[in-house]
């Protein structure tokens, strides 16, 4: 099973830091982690980090190997869907998928079987309607799960999605964590997803990492990390995990801490 | 629907799409072949299309038409053909790497560098070639100015914190500055140099002779494989520098050599023919609209719709006023606008 381990990172943009000594809990394959924290916490920057898009001190490691040491194609490198997917290329939803197959290199051709690639994974999103579309003529929604099938079509083993359900319907939010947690137990994947709906997290994660500051405040499972004490450090709310009647965890917001300072 | 069933519509679907592409490609070069004779019939004297393949494919015919046709009109032809093509070019990779539909040779100051380095040789006779190349000096003083201009875009883009935006503003700014010289040198200019400067900068193919074309012709040739060989991923710039990053792709890296190699290209057409502000920003819109974005279309689809417009402006410069020939440079933007005024407003994929 695929494990991503995380030790000692700092980044910072010009003289601000931004992550400060981030260490994750080891990643296994077979486990979905929601990544939390407010907004500017440091998640994206955390998630370009890992995949090595911006420098600095600290380790990340995939099956005990250093990650630099892996060529930009390899598949075992995590693979990362950035959180921006507003792009407004004349190109259609198949051939966004396509360029993501390709990964900016491989053959001129395209071949019947990077087609099929394609084509699989768009019936798997179930967005096979949107082949022929323009990106120019999709929906918030739409081009959010565009950007899923340009993660899924490299068929990585480690995959990091940021904010990939923000723009989706509550239907297809649902959908898609399934999806990605079948991916975890049915195919071994490594699923971080960031994410800020907490009860999504509590539903679907295994784990959990909540950042704060550039910080890792809290690690471990979904329930027992999301105490009253925590939401309010973190987050700035007064709310408490309950459970309903069919005995899954939720969350109840009862009102805004105005923070100190 | 057996999932059988489902990958063979999809390849299918795509194939179609790709062929599709191909066949308006296709459409665009025999458009830019018959624009290409039209070209050479026209001139002092007229010939007939016959007259002028004829000579062409070497035929029997009258030796005037052939020595005309081969010596005269051919290089000019051809020059626009090549200019047309590279600018577009040009223009198609700065706009994909700066992520701006307004960026072109003309925006980033690279046009305006080449008129201000030509009125150096014209106004104050700077020469920085042996005697005996005094053909070459202006077009020498002009390609030195435009990639004097052009790395130091390069430069600057290369400085910690600069942004594709930053760069276009770069270029602007640019613009402006080497306009204001050049209106400086015409200011203390002579008659005579004044009105050569002013001919000059509105861009003219009247100038070619075979040496020149063959050079322009070779740039183009020279950096065209190596954007070949990036297809993928410049078209993936395209969805944004974190997703292109995400793919493996060295963003940074592949951005500068784009900027350098374009820059080389253009600063040389500009350099033999002047300010042709508009093929450089016109040719790649086309092309988007016709065959989208994908680089192993949109690339030569940008060239042939830039050697099109050129050399269509070519034809007509020559036919407008009977017995003169328009700066193409004029001609360029009154083709061209209504055309892409009729593109734009008829397209429903518009990615800008
Ligand atoms: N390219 C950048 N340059 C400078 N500062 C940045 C850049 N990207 C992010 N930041 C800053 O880093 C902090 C963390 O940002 P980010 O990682 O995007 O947070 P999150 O994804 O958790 O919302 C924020 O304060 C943000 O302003
Ligand atoms: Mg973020």
């Amino acid at each position: 099973m695929v494990s991503l381990t995380a030790t000692g990172l700092d980044v910072s943009y010009g003289n601000r830091a931004v992550l400060r000594g981030v260490s994750l809990p080891e990643l296994r394959g077979g486990e979905v982690t929601a990544l939390l924290g407010p907004n500017a916490a440091g998640k994206s920057t955390l998630f370009r980090r890992l995949v090595g898009q911006l420098a600095g001190p600290g380790t990340v490691a995939v099956d005990g190997q250093a990650l630099p040491g892996l060529p930009p194609q390899d598949p075992t490198r995590p693979c990362y869907l950035p959180q921006d997917s507003s792009a407004n290329a004349a190109l259609t939803v198949f051939e966004a998928v396509l360029l993501a197959a390709k990964q900016g290199a491989g053959g001129w051709a395209v071949t019947d079987a990077e087609a099929d690639d394609v084509t699989r994974t768009l019936a798997l999103l179930e967005i096979g309607d949107l082949a022929g579309r323009f990106l120019t003529e999709l929906s918030g929604g739409q081009r959010q799960m565009v950007g899923l099938a340009q993660a899924l079509v490299r068929q990585p083993r480690i995959l990091l999605l940021d904010e990939p359900t923000s723009a989706l319907d509550l239907q297809r939010q649902v959908e898609v964590l399934h999806l990605l947690r079948d991916l975890a137990r049915r195919d071994g994947l490594c699923v971080v997803v960031a994410i800020h709906d907490l009860n999504q997290a509590l539903r679907f994660a295994d784990q959990v990492v909540v950042l704060g500051g550039g910080r890792v405040v809290a690690a471990g499972a979904p329930a027992s990390v999301l105490t009253p004490a925590l939401l309010r450090e973190v987050y700035g709310v007064e709310a408490r995990i309950e459970r309903c009647s069919r005995g899954h965890a939720f969350l109840t917001v009862d009102g805004s801490v105005r923070r100190a300072g | 629907m057996s999932a059988a069933v489902g990958l063979a519509q999809g390849r299918l679907a795509y194939r179609r799409l790709a062929r599709r592409r191909v066949g308006l490609l296709a459409l665009m070069a025999a458009l830019l072949a018959a624009s290409l004779v039209a070209d050479l019939t026209l001139g002092p004297a007229r010939y007939g299309y016959g007259e002028v393949v004829g000579a062409l494919l070497g035929f029997e015919g009258p030796p005037a038409v052939s020595v005309v046709v081969w010596d005269i009109r051919l290089p000019v032809a051809l020059m626009a053909v090549v200019v047309g093509a590279s600018l577009a070019v040009c223009g198609a990779q700065m706009q994909t790497v700066l992520n701006n539909p307004l960026a072109s040779p003309f925006t980033l100051g690279i046009s305006a560098a080449a008129g201000f380095g030509a009125a150096l040789g014209f106004v104050l006779g700077v020469n920085l070639l042996p005697s005996g190349w005094s053909a070459w000096t202006i077009p020498f003083n002009a390609f030195l100015c435009a990639m004097a201009c052009s790395l130091l875009i390069h430069a600057l883009s290369q400085r910690r914190g600069m942004t594709t935006e930053t760069i276009v503003l770069l270029g602007i700014a640019l613009v402006f500055t080497f306009n204001a010289a050049l209106s400086a040198l015409e200011f203390i200019a002579s008659e005579q140099a004044l009105a050569a400067v002013v001919f000059w900068t509105m861009g003219s193919l009247g100038r070619t002779t075979w040496p020149k074309l063959a050079i322009t012709a070779l740039a183009l040739a020279a950096v065209w494989p190596l954007f070949a060989r990036q297809a993928w991923a410049l078209t993936a710039l395209r969805l944004g520098e974190h997703k292109a990053a995400s793919f493996g792709i060295g963003v940074g890296r592949l951005r500068l050599h784009t900027i350098l190699l374009v820059s080389a290209l253009a600063s040389i057409c500009v350099a033999f023919v002047g300010t042709i502000g508009f093929i450089g920003l016109v040719g790649p819109h086309i092309a988007r609209m016709l065959v989208g974005e994908d680089q192993r279309f949109f690339l030569p689809g940008s060239a042939l719709a830039g050697a099109l417009v050129l050399s269509a402006a070519s034809v007509l410069s020559k036919s407008i006023l009977p017995g003169l020939i328009l700066p193409i440079g004029i001609v360029t933007a009154l083709v061209g606008v209504p055309f892409f005024f009729s593109l734009i407003l008829s397209t429903r994929s518009r990615p800008w």
